[in-house]
């Protein structure tokens, strides 16, 4: 149980990203969200596939030498092309950075989250795509800074965190009124990032702006939620 | 770093990172070697017995098909000698016949005497099957790091373990 084991570089986006990313499925399966493994699988099945035509390459080609099985190595190789180049596009195009897909138990709401960091710069940009039941899907754009959820020491805290995404996502605050509450006592007015169709120099600007700006009422939610639920969930990873 | 071994997909895409890695060096020796038509493009020159054209670890690349013309006197070839898996990188002094059933006899530059002693016994000549390419290219030295590794075997074994553990413990 003890915290300290669960400690990051705070200075390692890549700590912080790693972090958070294994953080969400498992805050929003402990809400009702049921967590679909599909992208993964297809890309798990199209690699190991590949993986399968080269061991068997391999096989062949030890088994009875270059000369006898030309033919196959073609073919062979030609499969593996396919299939590498399906699963790059499959992890760039497809995929591109989710790290969680979900439905809702009961509402029947669809989520799917990719996040993403600019190298050296501590933000966390999650790209949140919901869709009702009736098919009408909405993107949501947020850039959080990581020291919202992370202390000093680098200690992932679950509550910010938790509210952060509450806060922000409707269909994630109707599952967890609690932290949706919290989230916008804590905050009054100010809505970080809406959909946003503006030009790259202004996120940069605005993404700047946020990163050097204060943002101390995230700091006296992080001290009373270190025990409790976050504790409890940690304790089940360790 | 932990959690990957908690949950089988972590583990799962961790172990296929590896893997793909190691079968896309695997492949695409394999379509080089299809594409050249040699069991072996790439060869590394081992003796000096053809300097001052090649040292020992140039990287020589090889080509096996003969679209327009026929291997001749005076190309350099790399062959094995028959029930040997050691490439020989020589040159084509003699030639008998045409077609595939021509009779070759090769001779290392730096060398005295031709190859009629490095063949095997019983065999007086080679013919094209033996023959696994002609140079077409090369690049001085880059090789030698596998003459270390083949000198040193360890090394082997310690490129392979440190290689496998960057792969599975970073997650950049």
């Amino acid at each position: 149980m003890s915290v300290s084991e669960d400690k990051i570089s705070v200075y390692s986006v890549a700590d912080l990203k790693n972090t958070s990313d294994d953080a969400l499925p498992a805050y929003l399966n402990s809400l009702s969200f049921a967590q679909s493994h599909t992208l993964t699988d297809i890309r798990l099945a199209l690699g190991y596939s590949a993986f399968f035509v080269c061991a068997a390459t391999f096989y062949w080609d030890y088994t009875w030498g270059f000369d006898n099985t030309k033919q196959y190595t073609l073919i062979a190789v030609i499969i593996y092309t396919l299939l590498n180049s399906a699963l790059t596009y499959w992890i760039w195009g497809v995929e591109s950075g989710t790290v969680y897909a979900g439905k809702h138990k009961k509402t029947g709401e669809k989520i799917q989250i990719r996040s993403k960091t600019y190298k050296h710069v501590p933000n966390y940009h999650l790209t949140i795509t919901t869709t009702s039941r009736d098919g009408k899907s909405t993107t949501k754009h947020l850039c959080k800074a990581f020291k919202g959820w992370f202390d000093v020491q680098g200690h992932f805290i679950a509550k910010p965190f938790q509210q952060m995404l509450a806060g922000s996502v409707d269909v994630i605050g109707r599952a967890d009124p609690k932290n949706a509450k919290a989230a916008n006592e804590g905050k009054p007015e100010k809505k970080p990032k809406v959909e946003d169709n503006r030009s790259m120099d202004d996120k940069w600007a605005s993404l700047l702006a946020e990163s050097s700006g204060t943002r101390e009422q995230d700091s006296s939610a992080a001290s009373t939620a270190t025990p409790g639920k976050g504790g409890k969930k940690r304790g089940k990873k360790a | 770093m932990l959690s990957a071994l908690q949950n089988p997909r972590h583990a799962a895409t961790q172990l296929l990172n590896f893997g793909l890695i190691l079968s896309t060096a695997f492949m695409m020796w394999k379509g080089l070697s299809v594409i050249a038509d040699s069991p072996s493009p790439i060869v590394v020159v081992l003796s000096g017995s053809m300097e001052p054209a090649f040292l020992r670890g140039d990287l020589l690349f090889l080509w096996n098909r003969n679209i327009f013309e026929e291997t001749k006197v005076g190309e350099i070839v790399v062959y094995n000698v028959k029930g040997r898996d050691i490439p020989i990188v020589h040159r084509v002094v003699r030639k008998f016949g045409v077609g595939e059933e021509a009779k070759l006899l090769t001779k290392g530059d730096a060398n005295v005497a031709d190859d009629t002693e490095l063949f095997a016994r019983g065999q007086d000549y080679l013919q094209r099957e033996d023959i696994i390419g002609s140079v077409v290219g090369f690049i001085p030295f880059v090789g030698y790091v596998t003459i270390l590794l083949s000198e040193h075997p360890w090394l082997k074994t310690v490129m392979l373990g440190i290689m496998g553990l960057v792969v599975v413990l970073q997650r950049e």
